[in-house]
């Protein structure tokens, strides 16, 4: 299946009870700096144009049924990616009452990109990793 | 009766005995409150805390002019109290928090819901204002947005292309940080302050360091107090380049936006020079500096420095040059000053109405004693001018930053603070990039967190983004919003 998003894949990101400090990483790969297109990486409006979801925070409850919803509107085969220490077990708001203390309390995650925030460099890293690009680029 | 007499006075960074503080009867306490109001006061801060079975009312206000903050609070009670909200609009929100926390109903409040907790009620449809009429159309928006950016709701009531009133629902970010931080300092408190809105680490992180040490009684070092508005300025640079980039992005002027994309990233790099991280994580710490800058990294951040600022002034006179992009700001968005006032807005967004309103200038503390930051006004109250102001202020915390990097106070050693003083209650404003950042906190018999109240200026200026969209095309919706760049995570707590 990776394979198959291995030149293009297109993520919805879904920022669920974070900080936004995580989102703000995630932006920058779009910027100049980095260009993320150049490795057919996209972030998408539409989870309908999605490949899978690129997930921050640590799933308040609040968030959950949007958060469902929108994994749920991404057609299979579909991956998840948990960016940041919220997203993989709650951050510094693990199990609090208001949270579910990580997407996978909820959804299969595919990959875990640990920081907080990650660096964007750490970002890419997982993201090429994830499609087994990283070797060729190198 | 001078009305200041029902309430403890102090300074910003300062703490009181709980028991200082003027206790009154309900109604009293409410009168008092609004004739303060009355006088030209502002609402910095109201909020309940539970008193045994019952419930006390808190409120801190600002006499801006004076360089005084006063604290006064109602004797415990239950049921209900009466709504400052429709003579003073300033205290709406915070009347509709105390509503949710503790159940205390403020009669006559005219927009009585929830704020943050209870979603259940605050996206059902029923409970939003709507306009009638055959010509009338609902657009509802979010929590998931079409980009990268946090979540929350907005329903506009339209008529055709204009914009006749948007209601704003947040809450999707809520995540528990007030009642987490109770019966603290946790171990894990700092890292949630510092959560609180995560480009507004230092902002939070400092009004935290400054109400624990009024709390202990202790002095932070020259040294930290420097450290301090150095990566409050560096913070405020980085998210002011990237939020006139961004605007610059929403009116198809590509080379700023592409420009400050990356310069924006530069200015974090400075933080990370200084700490190890982007966001300042670990840079602010109650009582003492963790960041020790020997001189050759302050040379290097200072010629960094300089070379970003050169390339951000840069890139933003791009779009100042390009009168097409200038004319999309001017005249949309607008919000009146007198507006502006009655519903309380702070920072830049209440100085692009011509507000003068900086804490930094009118309640400074720490570093902010002895260097001074000119203020940014202007007075349009439209995109134009938020865009404008954030411009000046680039400019004006480019300058002091050059000048501190030329003046670090000599490194002192300071104790960790380990114990706050029982029954106090500390009061500390920052002017965060987004404006003033209120920690009021209360400690019980044995000093712990017995109420930790966080205002983020997005709470005070959401309501202005709403008024701001008033009678105006809804395609103009983006930039409005831009213009403001709000919280919703440091909202939502
Ligand atoms: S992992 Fe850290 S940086 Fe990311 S959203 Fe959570 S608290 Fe913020």
């Amino acid at each position: 299946m990776l394979k198959m998003f291995g030149r293009s894949l297109k993520l919805r990101q879904v920022s669920a009870g974070g900080c936004n400090a995580c989102e703000a990483d995630i932006n920058v790969l779009g910027t100049i700096g980095w260009d993320l297109g150049r490795f057919g990486i996209q972030y998408v409006a539409s989870p309908r144009h999605a490949d899978g979801l690129l997930v921050t925070g640590p799933v308040s409850k609040n968030m959950e049924l949007a958060l469902k919803k929108t994994y749920d509107a991404v057609s299979e085969p579909k991956i998840v990616i948990a960016v940041g220490a919220c997203a993989i077990s709650g951050g510094p708001f693990a199990n609090h009452e208001q949270v579910r203390s990580g997407v996978d309390a909820i959804l299969p995650v595919d990959l875990y990109i640990p920081g907080c925030p990650p660096h964007p460099l750490t970002i890419l890293d997982g993201l090429l990793r994830l499609l087994n690009r990283l070797d060729k680029q190198t | 009766m001078n009305v200041l007499n029902s309430f403890a006075l102090l300074a910003n960074g300062e703490a009181l005995d709980w028991n200082q503080i003027p206790e009154y009867s309900l109604s009293d306490f409410i009168r008092n409150v609004s004739e303060e109001l009355e006088l030209g006061a502002r609402m910095v801060s109201f909020f309940a805390l539970p008193e045994g079975s019952e419930k006390r009312l808190v409120a801190v206000l600002a006499l801006d002019s004076s360089s005084v903050l006063c604290v006064s609070r109602s004797q415990p009670f239950s049921g209900s109290f009466p709504s400052l909200t429709p003579k003073y609009p300033e205290a709406h929100l915070f009347e509709r928090e105390i509503y949710e926390q503790y159940g205390l109903l403020p009669l006559g409040h005219p927009w009585l819901k929830p704020v943050r907790k209870n979603l259940n009620v605050i996206q059902d449809p029923k409970n939003f204002f709507s306009v009638e009429g055959a010509e009338i159309h609902e657009v509802s928006v979010g929590p998931v947005h079409a980009g990268v950016i946090e979540p929350g709701h907005f329903r506009f009531q339209c008529d055709g292309e204009e914009v006749l009133h948007l209601e704003i629902a947040l809450g999707y970010q809520h995540r528990g940080i007030e009642e987490a931080l109770l019966g603290g300092p946790h171990r894990l408190s700092v890292y949630q302050i510092e959560t609180i809105a995560g480009d507004t680490t230092i902002g939070h992180s400092s009004a935290y360091a400054q109400a624990l040490e009024a709390l202990a009684g202790v002095q932070a070092p020259l040294y930290a107090l420097w450290v301090r508005a150095i990566a409050l300025e560096l913070e405020r640079l980085a998210n002011h380049t990237g939020d006139l980039g961004a605007l610059a992005n929403d009116v198809a002027f590509i080379p700023t936006s592409s420009a400050c994309g990356k310069i924006r990233g530069d200015f974090l790099n400075l933080t990370a020079l200084l700490c190890g991280n982007r966001f300042g994580r670990g840079m602010v710490r109650p009582g003492f500096s963790p960041i020790d800058c020997e001189p050759k990294r302050l040379a290097l951040l200072s010629d960094r420095f300089e070379q970003t600022l050169r390339d951000a002034l840069q890139a933003v006179g791009w779009f100042w040059d390009s009168a097409s992009s200038r004319a999309r700001f001017e005249q949309v968005g607008s919000v009146e000053t007198s507006m502006a006032a009655k519903i309380g807005l702070v920072g830049l967004a209440a100085r692009s109405c011509g507000l003068v309103r900086d804490v930094r200038f009118d309640h400074p503390t720490g570093w902010y004693r002895f260097a001074q930051v000119p203020l940014a006004v202007w007075p349009d109250g439209d995109v134009f001018s938020r865009a404008k102001v954030r411009w000046l202020e680039m400019q004006h915390s480019g300058e002091f930053l050059k000048e501190q990097f030329n003046s670090p106070p000599e490194p002192e050693s300071a104790e960790k603070i380990t114990r706050l003083a029982p029954d106090k209650l500390a009061v500390s404003l920052i002017e965060g990039w987004r404006g003033e950042i209120c920690h009021v906190a209360l400690t019980d018999s044995e000093g712990r967190f017995r109420r930790y109240k966080v205002t983020d200026p997005s709470f005070h200026n959401w309501m202005g983004l709403a008024l701001a969209l008033r009678n105006q095309a809804i395609s103009d919706f983006p930039i409005c919003n831009k213009s403001f760049n709000l919280s919703y995570c440091g909202f939502d707590l």
